[in-house]
């Protein structure tokens, strides 16, 4: 590597290090020295007269440090896994678990035995075989993996058998436990994601051997007419987890779309996914933040396996910054999505890079940083 | 400053401060002196905001902004630094963690104006012809500023290999 190049990529790796602070207030300093010096002696009779006639009257204003940003180092309360163990409001749920996602307080996870359970709170109820969680290749079962609203209202899934021994898309709505099937013709259809509304996203490719790959994207809500999602344009779907869909089309770009009740809403561009078009991998999705302001990909962090920063997208301005790990650690994105809190932090997963355990971290993108939470 | 003007500002100014802190950064080296460039910078693109709006590119109107404060601070603060002795308190805020990076240090080592042509061909990847645009010098000053720059690293990376070895 050259010079040049060694230089340029240390600068790139020593800004993507640097914890930006929270933009200070733009306070003008006068610089009117020629008064100043004028003054000054008189000045400094005064001040000094003032001090010893108001000393123990007045304290002087105190000087205000610079604001810094405390992330919160508390065990999280929302439902997360830890290892094979779920925990749920604090409590332990019986049984080895290998993935979770959920929404407010609903829960979707695959036990051991690759059935897929979901609850509010500590109640289970189970749905019964299932393949991987995250993607869309849905083998080695061949039923489609559970998919979660936003909010946790309602969960999709591929229930008992269909046609040809495909599964049938179901509608659950998890305040009433009431599961709806959907139209046989969408059997063969990928849920690509579920609103809190009801409101399905599949998809499905014409032509499998097609590449790059084209999809064709479906709307459909229990008692409604399917929608075909012209708009998209044969865009790939990438899960989300939260508000809004994202979107990969095939060159690449991703973006931010909110759907509401029939129609798209709005469509951002929110920048390119160095990862490649293909969203039929089994890792985690992408996620917006509850308050919709970010979006994390952790795959973005390009080729490494265990990165020490990954980046964040704005949403509404497409920018992209960098999250640190905690000093010592590294992502592990692999591992599990990361749960987003209420308060728009987000619990991942985090490995040292000597002793190779891994750890909770609690991550503020608008700070750009991660600590470390305490272990329960 | 009109009340759109203003809005607009602010707006922007959001916008680019995780940029501009990071590019402050890479010039100062120190955090409280990259924050105070960076304000500096933004206070002084607010004074002259109608005219940073109407350029071509306001980012690199506000980056002409940065570096220039930032050589004329150096200036500035090589005269202060040799009356200020004492050693300040020790600080009682949380410190940010300490960057890493091999050659880091020694790009900490280079002069001022050195320091800002790097970070302005090798960071902003900027052609030679905008750098000396930028910094109001000619051509063949930015050529020679780099080339000493570059030859100081590679000079204290192979020192550094020397010993190691």
């Amino acid at each position: 590597m050259s010079i040049e190049e060694l230089v340029r990529a240390e600068l790139r790796s020593v800004a993507d290090q640097v914890v930006v602070p929270s933009l200070p207030p733009l306070v003008e300093r006068r610089r009117t020295w020629p008064v100043i010096v004028a003054a000054a002696a008189v000045t400094a009779l005064v001040i000094a007269g003032l001090a010893w006639a108001l000393r123990g009257r007045a304290e002087p204003p105190p000087v205000e440090p610079p604001k810094r940003v405390q992330i919160d180092r508390s065990a999280p309360t929302i439902p997360w896994l830890d290892g094979e163990t779920l925990y749920v409001g604090g409590e332990q749920i019986p049984g080895r678990w290998t993935e979770m996602v959920s929404g407010g307080e609903t829960w979707v996870a695959r036990r051991h035995d690759l059935h897929a359970v979901w609850g509010r709170g500590t109640e289970q109820h189970d749905l019964g075989k299932v393949g991987w969680f995250f993607g869309r290749t849905v083998e080695p079962m061949g039923m489609s993996a559970p998919f979660l609203s936003p909010g946790g209202r309602y969960l999709a899934y591929g229930g008992d058998q269909g046609n040809e021994g495909v599964s049938r898309l179901r509608l659950l709505d998890t305040q009433t436990g009431r599961s709806t099937a959907l139209p046989a013709r969408f059997d063969k259809h990928d849920i690509d994601a579920v609103t809190d509304a009801g409101l399905l996203v599949t998809s499905v490719a014409p032509d499998p051997d097609a590449r790059p790959e084209v999809r064709e994207h479906y709307l459909l809500g229990v008692g409604q007419e399917p929608v075909r999602l012209e708009a998209l344009g044969g865009m790939l779907l990438s899960r989300t987890g939260a508000p809004g869909l994202m979107l990969r089309d095939s060159g690449g770009v991703v973006w931010a779309v909110d759907v509401v009740g029939d129609h798209i809403r709005r469509a951002v561009e929110v920048g390119p996914s160095p990862v490649g078009t293909e969203a039929s991998d089994a890792r985690p999705p992408a996620s917006l933040s509850p308050d919709r302001k970010w979006l994390l990909d952790l795959r973005w962090a390009g080729e490494q396996e265990e990165p020490s920063t990954v980046s964040v997208t704005s949403v509404d301005t497409g920018r992209t910054t960098s999250v640190e790990a905690p000093k010592g650690w590294a992502f592990a994105p692999r591992l599990a999505p990361g749960f987003w809190e209420p308060a728009g932090t987000l619990i991942t997963w985090v490995v040292e890079g000597e002793s190779r355990g891994y750890r909770l971290a609690r991550c503020a993108p608008a700070v750009g940083a991660c600590v470390l939470v305490e272990e329960s | 400053m009109p009340v759109d003007a203003d809005a607009d500002f602010s707006a922007y100014a959001a916008e680019a401060w995780p940029g501009l802190y990071r590019r402050a950064f890479l010039l100062c080296g120190q955090h409280a002196d990259a924050e105070d460039l960076a304000q500096q910078t933004l206070i002084r693109a607010r004074r002259h905001w109608a005219k940073v709006a109407r350029a071509a590119s306001p980012d690199a109107y506000v980056t002409r902004i940065l570096t220039n404060v930032f050589l004329s601070s150096r200036q500035r603060a090589r005269v202060t630094r040799e009356v200020l002795r004492a050693a300040p308190e020790a600080s009682t805020e949380p410190q940010p963690s300490p960057i890493h990076g091999d050659l880091w240090p020694y790009l900490l080592d280079l002069a001022p104006r050195q320091r800002a042509v790097v970070v302005l061909r090798f960071y902003e990847d900027l052609a030679e012809r905008e750098v000396a645009e930028m910094l109001g010098i000619s051509v063949g000053t930015v050529k020679s500023t780099t080339h000493k720059a570059l030859a100081h690293l590679r000079a204290a990376l192979g020192s550094r290999e020397g010993e190691l070895a």
